[in-house]
């Protein structure tokens, strides 16, 4: 797991990554978050993003998740979210969030049926 | 005889504006009433370290004047935060009116101010009854933010989605009630958050 900035480590193995963000995502950090993030999927066949170290997060945040998935869509790979807290929740029930994402429930990738998508 | 709102020179030292930023416009420089007139106003100044009890009279702390960019993003937290802690309305409602404060903050900064350098204005209050409420103030070009239509196809798969325009729609479902003025060249957005139900 690699330290790409203070809010977001990145470690890739085999195609699967792990992109977990930590701290406060707000419009101060968010753009290059997503940056970094984007800049490092070629190859990318499965991303977990862990929001579990994240304290909060605005609009700028959910730009980045937005961001993720259109690239995984393009590019076939499959994105899960774990680690929600409920600020996090209640922003992504707030913009209908909750029912797009699939949401990983154990490091194992599990996906959970409630939100998941088919 | 509305109270005098001090603090402002204390507030400068606290955010360094950057040199390019114009002298603050005169319009902020009024005082600011959260309460009706003729409420008597428990006026506190906005402690640098734990914040105080909370009131259970109406009060307001001084007015934070921040630089309109989004370096003053954490200052305007700290902020929102600590009248939130006052009112005591919980870490939940804390953090809605925080995101709200934050996201018609930026709008006016990215989309009011543009590439022109202003000024925000925040004061931060309760009426002692657990309501934390927040006015933010500047000087773009009027805009109300309820004029803007809720974003349309929020189910929509991820390659429709917008990738932005869902900051003001986030701001307006995260408090209670809201309230925009524009007076005297200056946009208002008045925020009031309570702990809901959900947050006991």
């Amino acid at each position: 797991m690699s330290r790409l900035c203070s809010e977001l480590d990145f470690s890739v193995c085999d195609g699967a990554a792990v992109a977990r963000l930590s701290g406060e995502i707000t419009s101060a950090n968010g753009p290059r978050i997503g940056e970094l993030v984007l800049e490092r999927l070629d190859g990318v066949t499965q991303l977990r993003v862990d929001l579990a170290d994240v304290e909060y997060m605005s609009s700028a945040g959910l730009r980045v998740l937005v961001l993720i998935h259109r690239r995984a869509e393009a590019t076939g790979a499959k994105v899960t979210v774990s680690g929600l807290k409920p600020q996090l929740r209640f922003i992504m029930q707030a913009v209908g969030f909750l029912d797009l994402i699939t949401e990983a429930v154990d490091e194992s990738y599990t996906e959970a049926p409630a939100h998941g998508r088919p | 005889m509305s109270p005098r709102i001090h603090g402002r020179a204390r507030w400068r030292r606290r955010l360094a504006a950057p040199e390019s930023a114009p002298t603050l416009p005169a319009a902020l420089l009024e005082p600011t009433r959260l309460h009706p007139p003729g409420t008597a106003i428990r006026q506190g100044a906005y402690p640098d370290g734990v914040p105080d009890e909370p009131q259970t009279t109406p009060w307001q702390y001084t007015t934070l004047y921040a630089p309109g960019d989004t370096s003053s993003l954490a200052a305007i937290a700290d902020y929102v935060l600590c009248v939130a802690r006052r009112c005591a309305v919980g870490k939940a409602a804390g953090g809605r009116l925080r995101l709200a404060v934050e996201e018609l903050a930026v709008n006016a900064v990215v989309h009011g101010y543009g590439a022109r350098r202003g000024w925000l204005a925040l004061v931060g209050g309760g009426d002692g009854r657990g309501a934390a409420m927040v006015q933010l103030r500047d000087t773009a070009p009027p805009f109300d933010p309820n004029s803007v239509p809720p974003p349309e196809g929020l189910a929509r798969p991820w390659r429709d989605q917008r990738v932005g325009g869902l900051g003001i729609h986030l701001a307006l479902s995260s408090v209670e009630e809201y309230r925009y003025q524009r007076v005297r060249g200056e946009n208002r957005s008045t925020l009031l958050v309570r702990r809901r139900e959900e947050e006991t």
